[in-house]
Order: C-alpha cells, then sequence, then structure tokens
C-alpha cells in the first residue's frame, strides 16, 4: 500500500463523509468540537495505519470506531457525570454496530443543521458554524470569506461550539409549531453563505466564489434531507437560477453587464433545468414561501432565454406575494423596479419614497433602482445623484464602473 | 465500597434525582470536583437552568393585579406539576438592596446598585430539564415574558 493511494482514500472519506461523522459523533455526545477532535484524531490514526494495514474495506465505519473510542476516552478521563458510564457504554455499543453492520450509519446532519441554526446561537456565527461542522471548512477560509480575521473567526466558532455543549443545545428536529420557523434559520444561513460568495464572482477561485458552491452543496444535502419541505427546494432552485448566470455577469473584458442585458447563450442551461425541476416539485406542496418566490421570480427572467422578454407583469405580482410573506426592503425595491418595467416609474418611485431612510441609507440596490426610475421621470440631476451614491456604496469594481458609466450617460430615452 | 472509595481520597455524595424521587449515591473524586463537563445524550440527563426575570423600573412599580398573581401561580403550579422546579424567588425592588464588599481587609457597605439600569433582576427560577429547548420552553411560559425578557442560564455541574 503506497501513501499516496491512502491519501486518496482519507481525502475522500473527508470530503464525502466529514459532516455525516461529525453529526453522528456530535449527536450522541452533545460536543461539537469534541467530536471534531476526535474525528481529527482519527484521520492522524487512518494516516498511520492504512498504508500498513489497507485501506479499510468501510473507511468510514473504522473513522467511526476510532473517533468514539477517542470520545470515550475522553469522557472517562473526565468522569463525566454518574449517568455517563452508561451512556458512553450506549455510545460504544452503537458504533460497534455501525462497524459490524453492512447499513450506513445513520445520517444525523439535519440534526446538526438545526443546531448549528438554532435561535440561541449568534446569528453571525451560524452560517459559519455550517460551513465547518456540515463541510469541513477551516476556520482561515471561512475567515477570509466573511472578511474577518482568522483569530477572530475561530473565536466566534469556538464560542458557538461551547455554548452548543455547555448550555445543552439538543441535537433534535423540531416538531411542527416550531418547525416552519427554525426551517426559515437553516436555509437563511444556507442563502447568507451563497449571497457572501455571490457579491463577488469577479474573482474566480477568491474564497467568495467557493463560498457559492460550498452553500450550494448544503443546500443540496438539505434537499436530500427534507425532499418534502418546499421551503428547501426553493432555495436551491434560487442558488441555482444565480449560480447559472454565473458567466453571463461580466463580459470578457470584465465589465458588469445587467441581468436583463446578459447573453442567454451564456447561461448554464443544465442549472436552470434543474432549477426548474426543484421549483415545479416545490409548488406541488403548496406552501408558498420566500424562497419558492424568489426562485419564481429569478425562473421569470431565465424564461427570457426562450421567450425572448422579460415578463414584467408576472414579476410584479410575484414581488407583491413576497412583500406579503417577506417585507423586506428588497422585495419593495424590487417591486419599484418592476412597476417602472410595466410602465409605472411614478408609482415605483412612490414606493421607494415609502421606505425610511435609516434603512435605505447603505443599501446599493436601492441607490441604483432610484437612479434608473429617476432617469424614466426625466429627473436627470437627481438620477445622477443616485447612480454616485451607489457606486459609492458597492465592493465590486466592475459593478461602480458600470454605475459610473449610467451616471454619465444621458438620458437618451426621452430627448 | 463507600468506605473503600473514601479511603482512596474519594467523597460520596448523594443527591436526589430529578423529580425528587429516590436518592442516588456517587463516587466523586476530589480532581472530578471541578470538571463541568455536562454528560453525554441528552434525552436521559438532566440539566439545571436558571430563569432570570429581567424587569423595568416601570413593570416592578406597577401593582401586581389579580390576573398577574393568578399567571404566576398556574405557572408555579405547572413547575411543581411537572416536578422540573428546584427552586424559586421573587425579589424586592432594587431600593431596598445593599452591597457589600471587602477590600484591604475593610468591609465597604453601600445603599443599592448605583448604576443606572434599564433592567434588573426581579426574580428567579431554577429549573431541572433535560436540554436547552426545554428550558426555553417554560422561559416562554413565564408570565413575565410578555413584558420583560428572562434571561437562561445553565448552571455549573458541581455535583
Amino acid at each position: 500500500m503506497n501513501d499516496s493511494a491512502t491519501y486518496v482514500a482519507i481525502e475522500a472519506a473527508a470530503r464525502n463523509s466529514y459532516g455525516q461523522l461529525i453529526a453522528y459523533l456530535a449527536a450522541r455526545s452533545g460536543d461539537v468540537a469534541g467530536a471534531e477532535d476526535a474525528l481529527s484524531d482519527a484521520f492522524v490514526a487512518a494516516l498511520e495505519r492504512w498504508p500498513v494495514d489497507g485501506i479499510p474495506e468501510k473507511p468510514e465505519a473504522w473513522l467511526l470506531h476510532v473517533a468514539r473510542n477517542r470520545v470515550i476516552d475522553a469522557g472517562r478521563r473526565q468522569q463525566v457525570r454518574h449517568n455517563s458510564e452508561e451512556i458512553l457504554q450506549q455510545l460504544a455499543e452503537q458504533a460497534q454496530d455501525v462497524a459490524v453492520s453492512h447499513d450506513h450509519f445513520p445520517d444525523e446532519r439535519l440534526k446538526l443543521l438545526f443546531v448549528c441554526a438554532h435561535p440561541a446561537i449568534d446569528p453571525a456565527s451560524r452560517t459559519p458554524l455550517m460551513l465547518q461542522t456540515v463541510l469541513g471548512i477551516d476556520a482561515a477560509r471561512i475567515a477570509s470569506a466573511f472578511l474577518v480575521s482568522p483569530a477572530a473567526m475561530s473565536q466566534r466558532l469556538v464560542r458557538a461550539k461551547t455554548k452548543i455543549r455547555d448550555a445543552a443545545i439538543p441535537f433534535r428536529v423540531p416538531d411542527p409549531p416550531e418547525w416552519e420557523e427554525r426551517v426559515s434559520f437553516v436555509l437563511d444561513a444556507i442563502y447568507s453563505a451563497y449571497t457572501t460568495g455571490w457579491e463577488s464572482l469577479t474573482d474566480i477561485g477568491s474564497p467568495h466564489s467557493a463560498l457559492a458552491s460550498d452553500a450550494i452543496a448544503i443546500g443540496r444535502t438539505l434537499v436530500q434531507l427534507m425532499p418534502s419541505e418546499p421551503e428547501a427546494l426553493g432555495l436551491l432552485a434560487l442558488m441555482l437560477h444565480c449560480e447559472a448566470r454565473r458567466a453571463a455577469r461580466y463580459s470578457s473584458s470584465g465589465e458588469f453587464v445587467p441581468l436583463d442585458q446578459q447573453d442567454p447563450e451564456l447561461w448554464s442551461h443544465p442549472l436552470i433545468e434543474e432549477a426548474e425541476k426543484l421549483l415545479h416539485a416545490a409548488v406541488v406542496f403548496k406552501r408558498m414561501g420566500r424562497y419558492q418566490l424568489e426562485a419564481a421570480i429569478q425562473s421569470v427572467h431565465a424564461s427570457r432565454a426562450c421567450k425572448g422578454h422579460i415578463d414584467w407583469p408576472e414579476i410584479l405580482i410575484l414581488y407583491e406575494g413576497l412583500i406579503h410573506i417577506a417585507p423586506g426592503i428588497g422585495s419593495l425595491v424590487g417591486k419599484a423596479v418592476a412597476l417602472a418595467q410595466t410602465g409605472q416609474p411614478g408609482s415605483g418611485l412612490a414606493v421607494l419614497d415609502e421606505i425610511s431612510g435609516n434603512r435605505v441609507s447603505d443599501y446599493q440596490p436601492y441607490w441604483a433602482a432610484r437612479a434608473h426610475l429617476l432617469r424614466m421621470l426625466n429627473r436627470e440631476d437627481e438620477a445622477q445623484e443616485s447612480f454616485m451614491r451607489a457606486a459609492g456604496l458597492t465592493d465590486d469594481p466592475a459593478l461602480r464602473e458600470y454605475l459610473f458609466r449610467r451616471a454619465a450617460e444621458e438620458n437618451r430615452q426621452n430627448t | 465500597m463507600g468506605k473503600r472509595a473514601e479511603s482512596q481520597g474519594a467523597k460520596i455524595f448523594s443527591t436526589k434525582c430529578r423529580n425528587g424521587v429516590g436518592l442516588r449515591v456517587i463516587v466523586v473524586k476530589p480532581e472530578d470536583v471541578f470538571v463541568f463537563r455536562r454528560p453525554l445524550k441528552a434525552s436521559n440527563l438532566s440539566m439545571k437552568y436558571a430563569l432570570f426575570v429581567q424587569q423595568t423600573q416601570e413593570a416592578c412599580d406597577r401593582p401586581i393585579d389579580p390576573a398577574l398573581r393568578a399567571a404566576g401561580m398556574a405557572y408555579g403550579e405547572a413547575l411543581r406539576a411537572a416536578g422540573v422546579i428546584v427552586t424559586a424567588a421573587g425579589l424586592q425592588p432594587p431600593q431596598t438592596a445593599t452591597m457589600v464588599s471587602v477590600r484591604d481587609g475593610k468591609r465597604q457597605v453601600h445603599d443599592g446598585p448605583y448604576a443606572e439600569t434599564k433592567e434588573f433582576l426581579g426574580g428567579f427560577v431554577v429549573i431541572d430539564v433535560p436540554d436547552l429547548d426545554a428550558a426555553i420552553e417554560w422561559a416562554a411560559r413565564h408570565p413575565a415574558a410578555a413584558h420583560s425578557s428572562v434571561e437562561v442560564r445553565p448552571l455549573m455541574a458541581y455535583s
């Protein structure tokens, strides 16, 4: 057995099963950090043993066996509490069952996701915690994607894991009365990873764009774990629709291309098809939600590829539904633009005017939309001012360039 | 067995089990006393949480109306009936408080907390439940949760 084959096998186990192994161990010990330590010990043991003994038939079961021994040893050393012995015994038996049985060990990742997005966990820690425990991404990479120092990110993650253990946050799937809200926390944490990864795609291979694919990976896992939750399907559909446009967002010379001017030929049609299938599967459940509506809006944009035009009245209806369910600033701005595109720029501007000042002060899409509407209304000076304000609020150089260009343009439409 | 354990430097503690039913004798070695790890597997164990009721001065000054009193009584009864209550107390307003500290061997006694805080501790309940979700359930049921907020803090496990 040579070393490179071992590395390949270990890497494959880590890639395919890391989250499942952590979830299995943590769901039984209530201790995420302890599960991570035990699993990394098991990987080290694999590096030592596999080149000598050969790669085990079931690498995951082997790793689990070693890891649970570490958990039990750690538990014994600490002599936890009076009933711990019994529980350790239970864990040992369960792990033994897994090692000998031909079945795969139970997938506890859903419980782990609910723990990561538990309302008792700081919202800013939920997404990083998910990325680390479910996908095994290291703290330094997560830190660079979230623009914080690795030390600060590690501290945030350690604090969250300590809270899970010491406050005894249970590893369980919530019941119906709580279900909807708890699911939305999980979905929001995944979507937050996606949007963080989406905002800057100019630099392919950056930690940002990797984060977008990580979010999609978790989204796929979630759909696999809860196939009949329409919002989980909706979220994955939304992310895939956005992802499908990756190649069309910037021109070959790096210029920003707005959605309605993107070349549909450059969109990924397999991703769009997958997104459409998911969305169709979701609406069958007849439980409309925020992510299904957002995916539906993207679906209308995607249908420009075959229809040749954007069905703005349809988008307007969807935004109105979205405002009803999730009255966020994003949906109000979307509605304003849809109104303008259906020939009612004045009403669109009125919607924007109703949003309170402190909510818009640093929200770039608001100013870009406002500028667009003002120009349609021939209020050129104000339009230019708004374009400049939007340009000042983006961190994407290509988008900034685009907004500067728009600001400099005269209103050709009406002059 | 107990004698032998003690001769090896271990101490024997007897603790009441959850719901106060039955006694269980456990052996704790001195070096283990300050380990605060919670036991494994959440479902069959007990965690103690303090629920601290944070009240505003305004809420405290308001006379207790019969409805509020009845709600408090019902809550206390529900805690007892479920067998989760360890202890509970309501506190007199902060104007009745006295601060005591010892510096350089000298005792200092002052009137009340000086900080003009918006919220202060109005009372607390200690409960024994399996996990945080169960503790949050009880915190939400506290009548004061409807107007003040309730802080849920796990207790350190000394024994």
